[in-house]
């Protein structure tokens, strides 16, 4: 079944406002996954307009098959939403018909599970909504192991974000101290470097500006972020 | 009930051929004509987004006081 061509961001945008307004608590229960989630960190990236770290060129064919107009959320099972929204499941899309919007409750995924989705999530803060999407190393790392075991060219594209995403996150954080928080960017790192091995490894200009970035810290907190570096991070030096 | 991530799916070659399959029927219905976005639905979206602020959740502190 094929959707309605005017289909666009502002159904998207008034479908997850009534959503929300329908029934109050769905929203901060869910997580964003998939595509969508990825979508949201390919416009943040944008918008972070980094030098270093533009959007991911896509070819034609490549932005042809970027985002579908399905909705997945994950953090309740496909019964529990039929319930609520008093809507029948259509095996055929794998979807619920919701106010003009597709959408999906997955229960698993490869290596993406709902309590860690729910514990690590992401706030989206737009002008009129608020929702919760995947943690980017989360989906990442489930990119990673779809590349592996699936082979569907959407994931191709979503992994070149979000492994741009997560370098330029990286950067920013570290070179802003203020606001760094040193556990969580470790175990950010440690998170990335589990799904792939090379990741801190392989793009010049990306280590480099990091390890300037750690190498300037000088908060006693901040310590842990240099420890991690001697050992994860290539040609870095105090 | 949520359904724990350390209680995995059903493992047994049913249930995986089930999910293959579901998997297999969202793909095929991804890759239909008119349930993607075209390049230029994706610029008029991203164009019309407004700002995007994508935080991460504050740490709990617990008070021992």
């Amino acid at each position: 079944m094929a959707l309605p061509k005017e289909y666009d961001w502002e159904r998207i945008r008034l479908a997850l406002r009534q959503l929300d307004t329908d029934f109050p608590g769905l929203l901060p229960s869910v997580v964003l996954i998939g595509g969508g989630a990825a979508w949201f960190y390919r416009e943040t990236l944008r918008q972070w307009r980094d030098a270093d770290f533009p959007v991911p060129a896509c070819s034609q064919e490549e932005e042809q098959i970027w985002l579908s107009k399905d909705v997945d959320f994950m953090g309740m099972t496909v019964a529990e939403a039929g319930e609520l929204l008093q809507t029948p499941w259509d095996e055929t899309t794998h979807t619920f018909h919701y106010a003009g919007l597709e959408v999906d409750f997955l229960e698993a995924g490869i290596v993406l599970f709902p309590d860690e989705a729910l514990r690590s999530a992401r706030q989206a803060e737009l002008s009129d909504v608020r929702f919760n999407v995947v943690e980017a190393t989360l989906l990442f790392a489930e990119k990673c192991a779809l590349l592996t075991r699936k082979s569907r060219p959407q994931d191709r594209v979503h992994h070149a974000l979000l492994t741009q995403f997560l370098r330029c996150e990286f950067c920013r954080q570290a070179e802003k101290p203020a606001t760094l928080r040193a556990t969580r960017w470790i175990a950010r790192a440690r998170d990335t470097k589990t799904a792939d091995l090379n990741f801190f490894a392989t793009e010049s200009n990306f280590t480099r500006r990091l390890a300037k970035a750690i190498s300037a810290l000088e908060a006693h907190e901040h310590r842990a972020l240099k420890h991690w570096a001697k050992h994860h991070l290539p040609g870095y030096t105090e | 009930m949520l359904r724990p991530g350390h209680i995995r799916l059903p493992k047994d070659a049913a249930a995986e051929a089930e999910r293959d399959a579901a998997f297999a029927r969202k793909q095929a219905w991804k890759e239909q004509p008119g349930n993607r976005y075209t390049p230029e639905e994706l610029r008029q979206m991203s164009a019309r987004l407004g700002h995007i602020n994508i935080v991460e959740p504050e740490p709990e502190v617990m008070h021992l006081d």
